[in-house]
């Protein structure tokens, strides 16, 4: 068998079938994505070649404008929940504590729910009338707190974000619990033996060690909300007056709404980039040596 | 090795055969019985008492039509529709025949060569052309030629609980100082006057809408239109300012904002508000709700007396037929079938969606709601189609988040002004 591996034609067939896919539902895609971007088009009467011009446009578009600040916005919310916070979670739970397992299981439940529904059940909490937010916040005395969330325009970005949060914060748990499992016991003992305390080994010894873990979470996360469509959809559809519109909401809407495929095309070309650059951004912050224990 | 190298191969092609007949299957399949059958595609969900009476005439069709073609008709939820039909259209695979909206909504297919010229099968049949009542027709004609056929009508009304108002003393307003007083005095009595939507946007849009055309009367829908007026014209900001008012007051019920179009719809069908500004078509739900008979329709009194009358309306339920379909005789056919005599008067009597034709109607058959809505529907002079029928999913449905935004606090001029730029900057997108 190693003989045929060796063989790079033989490399090249095992590969080919996948690379096809890929290149016939990503590679493809984005180039004709790209190309669309320079033209006016509706996808079905003559386009015309304009240019930049879709790029000068996005970029007067208060509407875009805003998506882009709310897009950034889900991603701060998100690296706040999803690095520190789960990482405290991780930690605690790393700390063989009784029922563990039972932690790491309800807190990794909501990101195996599917975005749909998680969307349509906050949707619950958050209304107005007999939601369980309001209910809460009248039972416990703090009835004049009571808001319409979802169609403040002020508050209805926070109130997906802590959603996001929520659903998330576990996935990135585990992804961290099991890097901190990784690392060799004798670390700690060693450790424990020198008298460290539970912070300096921390800071020490599991924080450096997983760090190549969370630098590939970290790009999971930025990508992840950059790109974050079906909670929006789903809880506000964008609304009221675009106060939650994400970029990838409104390529959408410009898209198949107002069939301006072209503009739309446009986002799809400034998202891909946002994120590109945001995986290189972190790669810089987190460059670190491989490690082998 | 080479003989290896072989078998990875044989095995790989074995199995896309696997892979590749599996799809031919599926496409062999739909191809033969495209020919004998009529597939159309419609807006509607279970919940809606329509959707039944469609269902009949597709199938009557399939027994009765001279083409030997079964209907297949689907039906989607209105947003779903939308994102489908576009990809479907950008795609070349629309079914023969397709529910569509007027105006702007079906022109860039028109444009796109995507829809089947009508007028040829208008002009065969001048009966069938000539059933319409005037003015429908043109709403689905681009460049003088017909592309689709409205089988119905629709226009807002203020539906109304009689039990209500005649247990506070109140009469149908005639004025809009009454209309107001009415509201006030439910309010003092402790009944919600009005149930409002705010999560859609296009329902308090629509009664922004009303108001204005009640202020200036449709010469100023037909100047925007041409482009003579602006879209932060002063009537516009009046208007939103005045329902903003009535929000205030508390003419609406409580968190109307944040309730969806079903939650605001019970409220006038379970008696807890007195009155609900909607479309005709919700007369159906609403008449077969614990409401029943005490269900009533008035139209909203204008602001400036002299355009009383004047409301927001347009055709509905329009059907077009694809440019690609293979089947476009057996297609018209059918949209024939359905604008009958026969079908628009089952429409009207079962499920109360008016015709878009000027047949007799046997007035005994209707319910005392739909005869009220008929009423209303005869006496209006003019008729405004809705903002995002007119200009699409452009300035339509940015005028419908403009109202949203004005009632939840934002300066009405200000956000006039906003969708006036929206305007411009959107021309050259």
């Amino acid at each position: 068998m190693n003989k045929v591996l060796g063989n790079k034609k033989s490399i090249a067939v095992f590969v080919l079938p996948a690379f096809i896919i890929y290149a016939v539902f990503v590679l493809i895609p984005i180039g004709y994505n790209v190309l669309i971007s320079f033209f006016q088009t509706d996808l079905m009467s003559p386009s015309k070649f304009v240019g930049l011009k879709n790029y000068e446009n996005l970029f007067h578009d208060k509407t875009f404008i805003g998506a882009m600040k709310n897009n950034i916005l889900m991603v701060i919310g998100s690296l706040i929940a999803h690095l520190p916070l789960a990482l405290l979670f991780g930690n605690i739970l790393f700390q063989k504590i009784k029922g563990s397992h039972f932690f790491q299981t309800v807190f990794f439940l909501p990101s195996v729910i599917c975005g749909v529904a998680v969307g349509l059940t906050w949707t619950f909490v958050y209304n107005s009338e007999f939601g369980l937010l309001n209910k809460l916040l009248e039972l416990i005395g703090l009835g004049n707190l009571q808001q319409v969330w979802l169609a403040d325009k002020n508050l209805a970005l926070l109130c997906i974000i802590v959603v996001v949060m929520w659903q998330f914060v576990g996935y990135h748990m585990i992804i961290q619990l099991a890097a901190m499992r990784n690392i060799p016991e004798s670390y700690y003992e060693a450790a424990r033996i020198d008298g460290a305390s539970k912070w300096v080994q921390f800071k020490a010894i599991t924080f450096p060690l997983i760090k190549p873990i969370l630098k590939v979470d970290a790009v999971l996360i930025i990508t992840g909300s950059l790109k974050y469509y079906d909670l929006v959809a789903v809880m506000t559809g964008g609304g009221p007056n675009h106060a939650t519109e994400l970029m990838s909401t409104y390529m959408f809407y410009q898209g198949f709404r107002t069939l301006k495929y072209g503009y739309s095309a446009g986002i799809g070309v400034i998202l891909l980039i946002m994120c590109i650059c945001s995986v290189l951004l972190s790669n810089f912050i987190f460059r670190t040596e491989t490690i082998e224990y | 090795m080479k003989k290896r190298l072989l078998a990875t191969l044989l095995v790989m092609v074995v199995t896309a055969t696997v892979i590749l007949t599996g799809c031919g299957n599926g496409g062999t399949d739909s191809s033969k019985s495209s020919s004998d059958t009529l597939t159309v595609m419609c807006v509607g969900t279970e919940a809606d008492t329509y959707l039944g009476s469609y269902k009949q005439i597709a199938e009557e069709f399939s027994k009765e039509n001279e083409f030997g073609v079964e209907v297949k008709i689907d039906f989607y939820e209105n947003e779903q529709y939308k994102t489908k039909l576009t990809t479907l259209m950008a795609s070349n695979a629309v079914p023969d025949v397709f529910f569509t909206w007027e105006l702007s909504y079906l022109q860039p297919f028109v444009e796109g060569g995507k829809v089947a010229d009508m007028t040829p099968y208008l002009e065969e049949d001048t009966e069938w052309r000539d059933q319409f009542s005037d003015g429908t027709l043109e709403l689905l004609a681009y460049d003088g030629k017909n592309y689709g056929i409205p089988t119905q009508k629709s226009l807002c009304v203020m539906f109304y609980n009689k039990k209500i108002f005649a247990d506070n003393g109140l009469s149908v307003p005639t004025t809009y100082k009454e209309f107001l007083q009415v509201c006030k005095t439910l309010k003092e009595n402790g009944i919600t006057p009005m149930t409002m939507c705010g999560t859609d946007a296009w329902i308090p849009a629509q009664f922004v809408q009303q108001i204005a055309g009640g202020m200036a009367g449709d010469q100023l829908f037909n100047d925007i239109c041409e482009g003579k007026e602006q879209w932060n014209n002063e009537t516009h900001v009046k208007a939103a300012e005045e329902v903003k008012k009535m929000a205030d007051a508390g003419y609406f019920q409580d968190g109307y904002i944040g309730m969806g179009p079903e939650e605001a719809r019970d409220l006038i069908m379970n008696g807890t508000a007195a009155m609900y500004f909607m479309g005709a078509w919700e007369a159906d739900n609403i008449q077969n709700s614990d409401l029943g008979e005490d269900a009533g329709a008035f139209v909203l009194p204008a602001y400036d007396e002299q355009y009383n009358n004047i409301s927001v309306g347009s055709v509905d339920t329009s059907f077009c037929v694809s440019e690609n379909s293979k089947n476009k005789d057996a297609a018209v056919a059918f949209i024939k079938y359905w604008s009958s005599l026969e079908k628009e008067e089952m429409l009207l009597y079962d499920v109360g969606r008016i015709p878009a034709d000027n047949f007799e109607l046997d007035e005994s058959k209707l319910t005392p709601l739909m005869t009220e809505i008929l009423n209303i529907s005869n006496s209006q002079v003019g008729l405004t189609p809705w903002w995002d029928r007119q200009f699409g999913a452009g300035e339509g449905v940015e005028f419908n988040n403009t109202c949203v935004s004005i009632l939840g606090g934002e300066d009405a001029s200000t956000a006039f002004d906003a969708l006036q730029q929206f305007a411009e900057d959107n021309a050259n997108r």
